[in-house]
């Protein structure tokens, strides 16, 4: 069987340097070669979906040199999901950047494609030191997005990243260099058959996950996300808080259910994903500016997905809904951050108190917004509520006092949700500036991406069968520790 | 046996993250990450020693008394992608701290904390 795994992280590499090639010559050249090196990588991935759904895994050794030695591809069920998350976000993130990045296009396109490339990378290694580097690739191209509108603030909230975000990568170097000193490989399912309790493992697995919490914004080490989100152009903010987030979430999974089997950090995870999910509830309760309330609101959600995964430990059920609700947040940040772009580039302001009174000519504008924070909340037939169920009764059932807490931190997304919808939309008075009652104008084809994302919300949260089959497939898979291990080391 | 070169890289590693950390000057907080990263590449190279080794250049050695003598050669190839790593982390950090400098004429932490 001719796998096409391999030619992903070249493909987007190419494409990478055909728009910083032919990028100052042609103008329309970024935005085309982006687009077609996404749409093929994500064919590649769904075609590599059957031969996944038949065997479970899919290898690729570089070079040829056997595992443990060499270098392993490796893409199981979970492995698949991501690699489609990334390219789907990827090409909605460019239908936004198609409108909002008007000057120096080579630049945003080529350090976009080398962002994607980093985040594949990390998705598809069987190979802990490799996955490192990837990270590190990601990071780098994100620094630099993360100021691309060169205003003052941006700025600071790129220093800020830079520092914390390169200290998290080196904790993480860290960790890896533990690894390879008590076990002596590098390659993820080797890991796996060998590592033992001890304090050595223990002090690695403390180390690495202290990096991809921070590179996930969960709550110790969140401080350098909504910032980000607020200065980075809109078609980067989606692309990271979608993408790169559930590529650090994919990642603990990898590592601590893997790597590490089923140890006892369990219970302490549940707590960190508490305090998340409380945290970033009252900070988006209390802010003002679009972009940093769905940064929060984002934040906050991540701590229900942390939640699911790690009741996973005590009861199977919660990775399929952990992993539900990631796809769930995927489309809901989708819907926010395309609808906010239109919000904030007709208003020019980013600042919710300075908007309101656009209810009456905007239908479109205004259901898919309101989808997206209904879908929040957790509200029947819309589609965030069929996973947070799941949540509630599966943490009801392992741990009451979570499904308490969460419970009480809907409540909190519900008050901050309808603020946001009643700033921006309803709130007629005060409002003579510009923008009062007019009708805002929609490309053709971004109307299209909102009619889309809004089909799907409803289509999922009609029908939540569709995606809580997909999910259970997928876990059931990526669960498999032996599928895995003999998939790669055979 | 805990090599002296352990010591040095937990030396490094502290003194970096205290420069990270308590120092206000933007500048002095990147050379202070610089320093705890080379803390972390010591430590990677130093897992790979060989007492009495020999480096891991096969040139006229037979092949028995290679594999045994010769150092680890993964570490230290480990360690030059992270230096490159580094490297280009740290110039995006100094042009950062430059464009930030244009802008708001200070390299100071807390007085940029309340400029913006």
């Amino acid at each position: 069987m001719y796998n096409m795994i391999q030619y992903l992280v070249p493909i987007l590499l190419v494409s990478a340097f055909a728009i910083a090639v032919l990028g100052p010559k042609r103008k329309k050249a970024p935005l085309g070669i982006s687009f077609a090196s996404l749409a093929l990588s994500l064919l590649i991935t769904i075609y590599s979906a059957f031969e996944i759904s038949k065997s479970g895994i899919i290898k690729y050794q570089l070079s040829g040199w056997r595992p443990p030695f060499g270098i392993t591809v490796a893409v199981d069920g979970i492995g698949l999901l991501m690699l489609s998350i990334i390219f789907t976000v990827g090409i909605i993130s460019l239908i936004i950047a198609k409108e909002e990045i008007k000057e120096r296009e080579t630049e945003f396109f080529t350090l976009f494609m080398i962002f994607t490339l980093g985040l594949t990378g990390m998705t598809i290694t069987g190979d802990i030191f490799n996955f490192f580097v990837f990270l590190e690739i990601s990071s780098i191209s994100s620094y630099i997005l993360a100021s691309f509108s060169r205003e003052k603030s941006s700025f600071e909230a790129a220093i800020k990243y830079i520092v914390i975000g390169s200290f998290a990568t080196s904790l993480v170097l860290l960790g890896v260099s533990f690894l390879y000193g008590i076990y002596g490989t590098l390659n993820m399912a080797d890991l796996a058959l060998q590592v033992e309790k001890g304090f050595g493992s223990y002090a690695a697995l403390a180390l690495i996950l202290s990096g991809l919490f921070v590179k996930a914004a969960v709550v110790p080490f969140h401080a350098w996300k909504p910032d980000l989100i607020r200065s980075a152009p809109i078609s980067f903010g989606l692309a990271f808080a979608a993408s790169s987030t559930s590529v650090a979430l994919y990642a603990v999974f990898r590592i601590l259910y893997t790597i590490y089997g089923a140890f006892s950090t369990a219970k302490v995870l549940i707590y960190i994903s508490l305090i998340t999910m409380a945290l970033g509830a009252v900070m988006a309760m209390q802010e003002k500016d679009l972009k940093k309330m769905i940064a929060y609101s984002a934040i906050s959600q991540i701590g229900y997905i942390l939640m699911g995964f790690a009741l996973g430990f005590f009861d199977r059920a919660g990775f399929t809904a952990g992993l539900y609700h990631m796809i769930n947040l995927v489309i809901i940040d989708a819907a926010l951050f395309a609808s906010a772009f239109i919000i904030i580039s007709h208003f020019r302001t980013s600042d919710m108190s300075r908007m309101g009174g656009i209810s009456n000519s905007n239908r479109l504008l205004m259901a898919v917004f309101a989808t997206g924070l209904l879908s929040l909340v957790g509200i029947p037939f819309v589609n965030g509520f069929a996973s947070k169920w799941m949540l509630y009764i599966i943490s009801f059932q392992v741990y009451p006092i979570a499904a308490f807490v969460s419970l009480i931190v809907s409540a909190a997304t519900l008050a901050y949700c309808f603020k946001a919808f009643e700033l921006i939309f309803l709130n007629n008075t005060g409002t003579e500036k510009s923008g009062a009652q007019a009708e805002i104008h929609i490309p053709g084809h971004y109307r299209m991406l909102l009619y889309a994302l809004l089909f799907i919300m409803i289509a999922i949260g009609v029908l939540p069968d569709i995606g809580l089959y997909m999910s259970e497939r997928i876990m059931n898979l990526s669960l498999d520790r032996i599928l895995y291990i003999s998939g790669v080391m055979s | 046996m805990i090599l002296i070169s352990y010591y040095f890289a937990i030396i490094f590693m502290a003194t970096g993250i205290y420069a990270a950390v308590a120092k206000d000057n933007l500048i002095k907080k990147l050379i202070g990450l610089g320093i705890f990263t080379d803390g972390i590449h010591l430590l990677l190279i130093t897992i790979g020693y060989k007492a009495g080794g020999i480096a891991p250049i096969k040139d006229m050695f037979n092949a028995n008394y290679f594999v045994i003598s010769a150092v680890d050669p993964i570490p230290q190839a480990l360690v030059l992608t992270s230096i490159v790593i580094a490297f280009s982390v740290t110039a995006l950090g100094l042009i950062t701290i430059r464009l930030l400098y244009e802008k708001y004429k200070t390299t100071d932490a807390r007085d940029l904390i309340e400029k913006i």
